[in-house]
């Protein structure tokens, strides 16, 4: 003991004249870390555990080092001791190959060796035993291909046997339980650590004793400071039984606390086998009084349940009564529960408290005696109702629902309804149970609602009457107007033709005069027949015209369809107004590009021309007419009218059409005319199906299109009469 | 001398008619109504007709038909007088059996010339 803390603190100070004690750790050490029990391992909280981290923390712990574990396999941790990605590898053999790569510190912390395991009994007393087995064994191990690893060994003995490489020892072992192999090499710790759980056996053959220690990489920094100190506190602990170091050892099961001498085995098996004895003596007397008193506790319980049960079964039928008491108060009606036998009795099978407050004192006291007599309060009609609805449901699907009138006393009737349901029990009676709700209010507001919709209907249907009178008389006024119009065209025609007869020999006559049949004439004679000529045929004119108008408005006017060259019945109309044209020193002109027929009535359209043309000419001045007739399309023709006479103003447009109606009635004297002409026009356009715009701008001149169909259809035509 | 026969029961014209017919050398038989106007024709066998449409017992239209269907009347020619604004009339006049028709109210002048030229008509047979 003196001497080695002398040791240890000649050792200080040495190292403090080599300045190496002064140099400090002054980042965290990363540590390799992988699995092999029980030297060094990762807990199920990722924890470094085992020997060496255990000694590590000691060391750490005291110096102020900071540790950083990284895990990975044996070979994976040796690569980052190699790369320098660790600071410490723990648990390595420093073999004369490793020492070439990395750097270790003296002291060594375990001695381990290599034991060959077998799943049968021992087998392997030396090497030659191998030979033709499968041996699994730990890659990169130093047991495996150290200088005196198997490999080296086998070869040494020039033994032939094949080999399994495992990541780690559990690999090895699990490859021997297998029977993938027939012997595994693992380093003494791990072999009597996990023997027994894989049911293995260590065979009487151990290789290559080795130093287990940590290394570092090869010429790091901290690899002075690191071996030195943790040689330091080695050395400091070998040499003291009690130190941190054996406890450790101790408590991974590689340090026998104590060695007992060999008395005691037997001594102990001896007592454990006399304990064992009375425990199983107390064991059976209590079992049997355990099971006694179980039977009793058994009983007892079933009593106790029992009772229980029968609390629960009263608490509930106590909660079923009040939820029903609280039910039959609350519900907003009277619940009723009686048998009916066949002679029509009824026996009520729950009191009620409510009746009075439901059906009145009178009767709620009566049916409170006897429930029979609640049926002499409902009214004589209603009655009837509810004895037919009764035997229905009792006969039928055992569901009534009927509202009723009670008498509640002299003055006052009440409406209810019941809504209930019938069993049939087996004595032959009927079960009745429902519930009686008071339906007053609803059967007033009914009562209103229905008088009101009543009230409603009844004015609906006298309004509607009202209208239908409206409407017929109506229809009849429109009738009648109709017939009127009617009778006034059938009228205006036949007075027409009558007022044409006798202007007929007027004309005539006037005629023969003028030709001087009858004899010689003087001046003023023929003056005056010339005026009586002209009157009469101005008057003529305005029959023929009226006759028209009355007979189109009438229906009374035919159409004298045919073929017409359209070219030259329009020329031929125009003709007839060349002299007129001339008179007033217009230009007349006539546009028609195309030849075409057309299926038409000539004199229609030659009167459309004359009235329009004539028209034109009638009130330009200056200037002069166009007439043209061109085809709009396969189905209709224009004939348009173009002047450079006065023009119509906007608000003269709708009165152009209308009768007797010239624009300005300053002109009236200047321009005669019939002042039916584009009346006339007008019906005579739409007679044939056509239609007629106006164009015009005050005082420059008027544009007339008439559009009319190519093939006129035929209209229905009714038979005249002149 | 040419014999025409007015069928005319206004008259005002028939006096006109006859009047403008005489002035020019035509000798004129005359009837107010439908039937005695048929009748008249098929027996006188006059050069020519001239039937006014509207008669008080039957029409011209039917007295032409009448006439027509009569074997001496066949050859006969009838002058329909139709009015002026009377569309179809004309056509129903020649439908009927017409030779022709003339426009009331007449123009002494025109009529003249149009009378002959139908009895010009009655010489071509």
């Amino acid at each position: 003991m003196k001497t080695s803390i002398i040791r240890v603190f000649l050792l200080f100070i040495a190292l403090y004249s080599a300045g190496i004690m002064a140099q400090n750790v002054d980042r965290p050490l990363r540590v390799g870390l992988y699995n092999n029990y029980p030297k060094i391992y990762r807990d199920k909280n990722n924890e470094a555990k085992g020997v060496f981290p255990a000694i590590l923390k000691e060391i750490a712990d005291a110096e102020g080092w900071q540790i950083e574990y990284r895990f990975g396999t044996w070979d994976e941790c040796l690569g980052m001791l190699e790369r320098g990605e660790i600071d410490i590898m723990p648990d390595v053999a420093a073999s004369e190959q490793r020492r070439k790569l990395y750097d270790f510190h003296q002291k060594p912390v375990l001695t381990s060796w290599g034991c060959i395991y077998t799943k049968k009994k021992p087998e392997i007393n030396s090497v030659p035993d191998l030979q033709g087995k499968t041996v699994a064994v730990l890659k990169g191990s130093i047991l495996t291909d150290g200088e005196d690893g198997i490999y080296n060994l086998v070869k040494r003995y020039d033994v032939d046997c094949n080999f399994v490489e495992a990541d780690d020892y559990k690999g090895v072992f699990d490859l021997v339980r297998s029977g993938e192999a027939d012997a595994g090499v693992v380093n003494r710790f791990f072999g009597t650590a996990f023997d027994d759980e894989y049911g293995l056996q260590l065979n009487n053959f151990i290789f290559y004793p080795t130093s287990l220690g940590f290394a570092f990489p090869k010429g790091a920094d901290y690899n002075t400071v690191l071996s030195v100190k943790i040689d330091l506190y080695l050395d400091l602990w070998h040499s003291n039984m009690d130190s941190v170091y054996y406890r450790i050892l101790t408590e991974h099961n590689l340090y026998p606390k104590k060695k007992m001498p060999l008395w005691v085995g037997p001594l102990i098996a001896g007592l454990t086998g006399l304990i064992i004895l009375f425990i199983i003596l107390a064991l059976l007397l209590r079992w049997q009084v355990s099971r006694k008193t179980r039977l009793l506790l058994q009983a007892n319980a079933k009593l106790n349940e029992e009772i229980d049960e029968h609390h629960v079964t009263m608490e509930l039928l106590e909660k079923s009564r009040e939820l029903y008491r609280s039910f039959a108060e609350n519900i907003p009606g009277l619940v009723f529960m009686y048998d009916k036998d066949s002679k029509g009795r009824r026996q009520s099978l729950i009191k009620g408290n409510r009746e009075e407050e439901f059906l009145g004192s009178e009767v709620g006291k009566r049916t409170v005696d006897d429930v029979n007599n609640f049926f002499d309060y409902v009214d004589s009609e209603d009655i009837k109702i509810i004895e037919e609805q009764s035997q229905k449901a009792e006969a039928g699907n055992g569901i009534l629902d009927v509202e009723y009138r009670v008498n509640i006393d002299k003055n006052k009737t009440k409406w209810f309804r019941s809504i209930g349901r019938v069993t049939p029990l087996a004595n032959g009676n009927h079960r009745w149970q429902g519930v009686i709700l008071d339906v007053d209010d609803r059967k007033k507001l009914e009562r209103q609602l229905e008088l009101h919709r009543k009230y409603l209907e009844e004015l609906v249907d006298s309004r509607t009457q009202d209208l239908q009178l409206q409407t017929e008389e109506l229809e009849k006024a429109n009738r009648n107007l109709k017939e009127a119009d009617k009778l006034k065209s059938i009228f205006l025609a036949s007075m027409s033709h009558e007022l044409r007869t006798p202007l007929n020999s007027i004309i005539g006559f006037t005629g023969i005069l003028l030709m001087g049949m009858v004899g010689e004439l003087t001046d003023e004679q023929r003056k005056q027949l010339e005026i009586i000529k002209k009157s009469s045929n101005h008057l003529l004119a305005l029959i023929n015209e009226i006759l028209d108008i009355s007979k189109i408005e009438a229906n009374k006017a035919e159409l004298s369809l045919e073929k017409i060259e359209i070219k030259d019945a329009v020329q031929e109309s125009i003709s007839l107004l060349a002299n007129r044209a001339s008179e007033k020193k217009n230009k007349l002109d006539y546009v028609c590009e195309e030849k075409f027929t057309v299926y038409s009535d000539r004199r229609r359209i030659s009167q459309i021309v004359i009235n329009i043309a004539g028209n034109a000419i009638k009130f330009t001045d200056k200037g002069g007419v166009t007439v043209a007739v061109k085809k709009i399309n396969d189905k209709y023709f224009e004939l348009s009218v173009l002047d450079t006479g006065c023009g119509v103003k906007d608000e003269d447009m709708q009165k152009l059409f209308e009768p007797f109606q010239q624009i300005d009635s300053s002109l009236t004297k200047k321009h005669e005319g019939t002042g039916l002409g584009l009346h006339l026009s007008q019906k005579i356009v739409a007679l044939l199906g056509g239609s007629i715009r106006v164009e015009s701008e005050y005082g420059n001149g008027t544009s007339f299109f008439v559009k009319l169909p190519i093939k006129t259809e035929v209209k229905i035509e009714k038979s005249s009469g002149d | 001398m040419k014999r025409v026969l007015v069928i005319e029961d206004n008259d005002a014209n028939l006096y006109l008619i006859s009047y403008i017919l005489m002035s020019n050398g035509i000798d004129v038989i005359s009837c107010k109504e439908g039937l005695p106007g048929v009748e008249t024709a098929l027996v006188e066998q006059p050069d020519l007709i001239v039937m006014d449409i509207q008669l008080p017992d039957i029409n011209g239209l039917e007295a032409t038909q009448r006439i027509r269907n009569d074997e001496r009347g066949k050859d006969l020619v009838i002058v329909a007088l139709t009015s002026y604004a009377m569309t179809g009339d004309r056509e129903k006049a020649l439908a009927a059996g017409c030779t022709g028709y003339m426009e009331k109210p007449i123009n002494p002048e025109k009529f003249i010339g149009e009378i002959n030229s139908y009895l010009e008509i009655e010489k071509n047979y």
